[in-house]
């Protein structure tokens, strides 16, 4: 108890007991936690409880203390006892809400220890180990040269960024531990009027830094909400309902017909694009009024995601972007990249959500940009940001819906004119290409030039006429293939239709299709009907080309590894020479049709179609397609951070990226691993906010010597969060640092905490803020009860902070000589 | 072992040029069979078949892709998922063993599964006299790839269910490939829900008697306060 080393531990894991008595073996008795009623024990109980272990402790001799828990276990109350050699020691201890005024100061605590011991000419010096814990707030600290990014609130946020930062000022404290250790108690005159225990002249100096475990930051905070919206089952068309109710209850018509005017008038393609709401949304002929988003920021906006159009190009405004990390780290993401339409849309969607007021103005929004994509597509007009020309399986949903989209323009911009015609056919069949049987292809076939079948079946060796068919649908001659019954004739390659591309749920629906056929008796047959239209259509454009052709023929040029030829001869494998099997089967259903006559294995009216009602989709989806590319944004936002500061923190980028690849990958969305993810980008993010703050910090004292130490200094507390002394206490260079920095003597705001330091009047030329918590550890020898008992020691601890006291005293008497 | 539950559902799939014997493999390998005119695949085949791998039940879905060039825009999608590809060559046919490279490219532009587990299988040693690849060949490109080796022939049955048993067993063996797989389709009810998982957690209260997840992603649960929910799993991307 005498010894001054344990004084003022600091580990938050201590026990209290172990804090306040500087204790290293004690036993506790405390009311089971399984039994909740017991904590309030009458106080007749609990003094036979004490007396109980008082006995027990004086039987057994037993040298470690033992303390009895009583009231709420948060009031952490405790009695004990201890007895070694003769002595007994007591420990008790005072909590008390309101601090009296003669307890807040050393003298006045000295009496009570004093009068506690009970001797009162004692001439025992009275030793005092004394801290104040100062907390010093980096973030309230005013910058003479502001950064801008302290200025970032969600009035300043930026289209196409994501912001970065604590939320709130406070998300961080550093614990400043001034002490004087083991100092003579009597010698220091510390009373409300005058006290010598000035923070800035105390010997000793410790730092620590604790981060405000429910701070939230920026980057966190808005995946985090972005991602609770993806469980809202509106509909867009709700929101406009509602949007139209409110107009018509409002009755503004001259102020909407204006407004709609200027929305209209901006450019000839918001005319159009007007017109085209009109014609969709014909009962709601108003929609747009009252409008969560005026035109001009509207405007702004979709210029943002659209920056093709004329109105982007008229506007020629250039915003924020966001550039894709070196090393390819997002790879495995199914993400999309950072120059596409669908980021775009993410960051568009997260601005309008937070700036606009919400799923009103997101939903607003969107539905003028499934205006512009069919706009796009109606016009035949390609969309910026849609890379590739099939839908990359490797990215989200949304990116390759858009991808199909460009699919489906850029085939209407090829064919505008030719297949016109076709038209018609593809528009009925809605189903997938994949349900489209042979059959189908036979019967849509209205004029049917000629019949390759007849003539493959009846006259298989007849080579004769064929030179009177007209050859339809020829790629190119193959360099060295000549027909097998008109060895002077090439092969030629047919212009073929390539497989309809598929986003990643057609092709699972393709799938698992497939799969459905594993349990039918005709499994196999049906499997190979569900995908043999391309190699029908591949048949018929080969007859087209090749009139005369024969099976032998198309296998030569589709499957070369099946034409053997062995010494001088060749033929067909033994597996496509069989009867009846599947190839033969569709060879001789195929017709000599070239590609320009056949049913299209894509039909770009329908799948555009379907793009387009894919994006009119509930609000909560919005927000689920975008977002994967809103945490990419996110990542890249904290990677930037990470690459400026050049700090290390807990979690490195690849780690991080393989988090975001891991949440979207085939496997169902886990909102575990999603909080995982966020906890640890929250931990990196944190960090860089206390490092960017103390970069701000030691700037501040930058005219100072020994910078450099001050900078590393600060820099550790990031780091190791440990307890760091200061050497040299308040005068080394590095205490000089620290009380410029949070030197409050010049500041009007006169710091966070005043209270009742004001009485401590002391104008010295720097001021620290003051004391949130004052701890006083007092400790002498002397005999007790009697004079003439053996001295024994004594030990009172005492906690002040502004809110309550206390007092943890350990008193023993001589047993002996009592 | 009949009523054994699989411990997991394995996704191979089986790739190289055509006529190399894939369907063959795949023939012997679930029914033990060899048919010289088996007919050419169109497109795509797949067979489900379950093996035990050390003692543990595992079920296949093997998927058996057509080797035409013609055929191939269609098999990226095939790609995604799967545990294992078997890349199989034919070693009497040295075009066949040419075309490797391509078919390497291929999957790993295509395969999304990391630490997918990869077997390269030549095919037909039966026919030793026109054998024109040796095993040396194949052992060398296995290993340059970091792939799984093993000769075999379709017709003779020889090593065509070790190689198989191999891909499973090194599939197993690798962390994060499968167990991954089981946790992502089970709901945990050891962890906390939280406000956001909500849905689907606190829905389940009870002891869980069974998880059934489907493809279509509606799960049935089946509690003991005797309840059996069917809803869809909110979110996938």
């Amino acid at each position: 108890m005498l010894s001054t080393e344990n004084d003022f531990p600091l580990s938050a894991t201590l026990h209290p007991l172990a804090r306040w008595f500087g204790l290293a073996d004690f036993v506790v008795m405390t009311s089971s936690p399984f039994n909740k009623i017991d904590y309030k024990v009458s106080e007749d109980r609990l003094k036979i409880l004490h007396s109980s272990i008082v006995m027990a402790v004086s039987n057994t001799k037993c040298p470690i203390p033992m303390f009895l828990q009583f009231d709420e276990p948060l009031r952490q109350m405790f009695v004990g006892v201890s007895e070694v050699s003769g002595f007994r020691t007591l420990y008790e201890i005072i909590d008390l809400q309101k601090i009296p005024e003669r307890l807040q100061t050393l003298s006045g605590l000295l009496e009570i220890f004093k009068g506690k011991i009970g001797v009162e000419d004692s001439t025992q010096l009275i030793k005092a180990s004394i801290q104040f814990t100062i907390d010093l707030l980096p973030d309230t600290i005013e910058f003479e040269d502001t950064p801008e990014e302290n200025e970032d609130s969600s009035l300043t946020l930026k289209l196409g960024s994501i912001p970065f930062g604590p939320e709130e000022f406070n998300s961080f404290v550093i614990h400043l531990f001034t002490s004087w250790p083991n100092a003579n108690a009597d010698a220091i005159e510390d009373t409300l009027l005058h006290s010598d225990l000035e923070p800035l002249q105390a010997p000793k100096w410790a730092a620590q830094l604790v981060f405000e475990e429910n701070a939230t930051y920026k980057i966190a905070e808005t995946i985090k909400t972005f991602a609770k919206q993806t469980h809202r089952r509106e509909s867009i068309h709700s929101f406009l309902e509602y949007l139209e109710k409110e107009q018509l209850r409002k009755e503004e018509k001259e102020q909407a017909a204006e407004v709609l005017e200027r929305l209209t008038a901006a450019s000839p393609r918001d005319h159009l694009r007007s017109r085209l709401s009109k014609a969709i949304y014909s009962r709601l002929p108003k929609y747009h009024l009252p409008v969560p988003i005026d035109a001009e920021n509207l405007n702004d906006i979709l210029a943002y995601i659209f920056p093709d159009s004329d109105l982007a190009k008229e506007m020629g405004k250039s915003y924020l972007t966001f550039t894709e990390p070196p090393d390819n780290i997002f790879k495995g993401a199914k993400a999309a990249p950072c120059d596409s339409l669908a980021f775009r849309l993410a960051l568009a969607v997260f601005f309008v959500y937070e700036r606009f007021g919400g799923v009103l103005a997101v939903a607003y929004l969107w539905q003028e940009v499934i205006l512009e994509l069919r706009y796009r597509w109606e016009n035949g007009l390609l969309i910026a940001g849609v890379d590739g020309d099939m839908p990359n399986h490797g990215t989200c949903l949304l990116h390759q819906k858009l991808q199909m989209l460009k699919c489906c323009i850029i085939k209407r911009q090829a064919g505008s004119g030719s297949t016109g015609e076709a038209s018609p056919q593809g528009m009925q069949s809605s189903s997938s290409m994949y349900m489209d049987t042979q059959s189908d292809v036979m019967t849509d076939d209205e004029d049917e030039f000629f019949d390759c079948e007849t003539d493959d079946e009846d006259k298989p060796r007849n080579s004769t006429h064929i030179a009177v068919l007209k050859p339809e649908g020829r790629k190119e001659a193959h360099p060295t293939l000549r027909l097998l019954h008109n060895p002077e004739v090439s092969i030629f390659i047919p212009v073929t239709q390539e497989p309809a591309p598929m986003t990643e749920d057609v092709a699972r629906e393709h799938l698992e299709k497939l799969v459905a056929t594993e349990e039918e008796a005709e499994g196999k047959a049906n499997r190979i009907r569900l995908q043999s239209v391309a190699l029908v259509s591949d048949m018929s454009a080969f007859k087209a080309a090749n009139p005369g052709c024969v099976f032998e023929d198309f296998v030569r040029w589709h499957s070369p590894r099946d034409w053997e030829e062995e010494s001088g001869t060749s033929r067909l494998s033994e597996r496509m020479s069989q009867a009846g099997t599947a190839w033969k089967d569709a060879w001789e259903a195929a017709e000599g049709k070239s590609v320009r006559r056949q049913k299209r294995l894509f039909d770009e009216r329908v799948e555009a179609e379907n793009v387009l009602s894919f994006m009119d989709m509930l609000i909560g989806e919005v927000f689920r397609h975008t977002l994967p590319m809103l945490m990419k944004a996110g990542l890249i936002r904290l990677f930037e951070e990470m690459d400026s500061l050049e700090v290390t923190v807990q979690h490195d980028k690849r780690t991080l990226a393989k988090m975001l690849s891991r949440l979207f990958s085939e496997q169902l969305f886990s909102w575990t691993d999603f909080e995982n993810f966020i906890t640890s980008l929250r931990s990196n993010e944190q960090a860089l906010c206390a490092y960017k703050s103390m970069r701000r910090l030691s700037a501040k004292s930058a005219a100072l010597p020994e910078h450099q130490t001050f900078t590393n200094f600060l820099r550790q507390l990031v780091e190791d969060r440990q307890l760091r002394a200061v050497p040299g206490g308040a005068r080394s260079p590095l205490g000089q640092h620290i009380a410029v920095c949070f030197d409050q003597g010049n500041q009007s705001r006169g710091g966070s905490s005043s209270g009742n330091v004001s009485l401590r009047a002391q104008p010295p030329k720097r001021r620290l803020p003051s004391p949130a918590v004052r701890q006083f550890i007092l400790r002498t020898v002397a005999p007790r009860p009697y004079l003439f008992s053996r001295p024994s020691i004594h030990r009172m601890f005492a906690s002040l902070s502004e809110r309550d006291i206390r007092i943890a005293g350990a008193f023993s008497e001589d047993l002996l000589y009592g | 072992m009949g009523t054994e539950a699989p411990i997991t559902t394995l996704k191979l799939l089986i790739i190289g040029e055509s006529g190399v014997g894939k369907s063959s493999l795949l023939l012997r390998f679930t029914d033990d069979n060899f048919d010289p005119e088996l007919a050419a695949t169109i497109g795509v085949d797949f067979k489900v078949k379950s093996l035990s791998v050390n003692g543990n039940l595992v079920k296949l879905a093997i998927w058996d892709t057509a080797g035409q060039e013609r055929f191939r825009t269609l098999t990226p999608s095939y790609y995604r998922g799967a545990q294992g590809v078997i890349l199989v060559y034919d070693v009497t046919s040295r075009p066949s063993f040419q075309k490797l490279e391509m078919w390497l490219g291929e999957v790993d532009s295509y395969a999304n599964r990391p630490g997918m587990v990869k077997m390269l299988v030549g095919n037909k040693t039966d026919n030793k006299q026109e054998r024109v690849v040796t095993r040396d060949d194949g052992l060398k490109f296995a290993r340059k790839h970091s792939m799984l080796f093993i000769e075999c022939s379709a017709r003779t049955a020889e090593g065509v269910k070790t190689a198989f048993e191999e891909l499973v067993e090194k599939i197993i063996q690798t962390p994060g490939l499968w167990e991954q797989n089981m946790a992502a389709k089970t709901v945990n009810l050891n962890e906390e829900p939280t406000a956001d998982s909500a849905a689907g957690c606190a829905l389940l209260a009870g002891e869980l008697l069974s998880v059934e997840v489907f493809a279509d992603n509606h799960v049935s649960v089946l509690t003991t306060k005797s309840y059996f929910l069917t809803y869809a799993c909110p979110l996938e991307f």
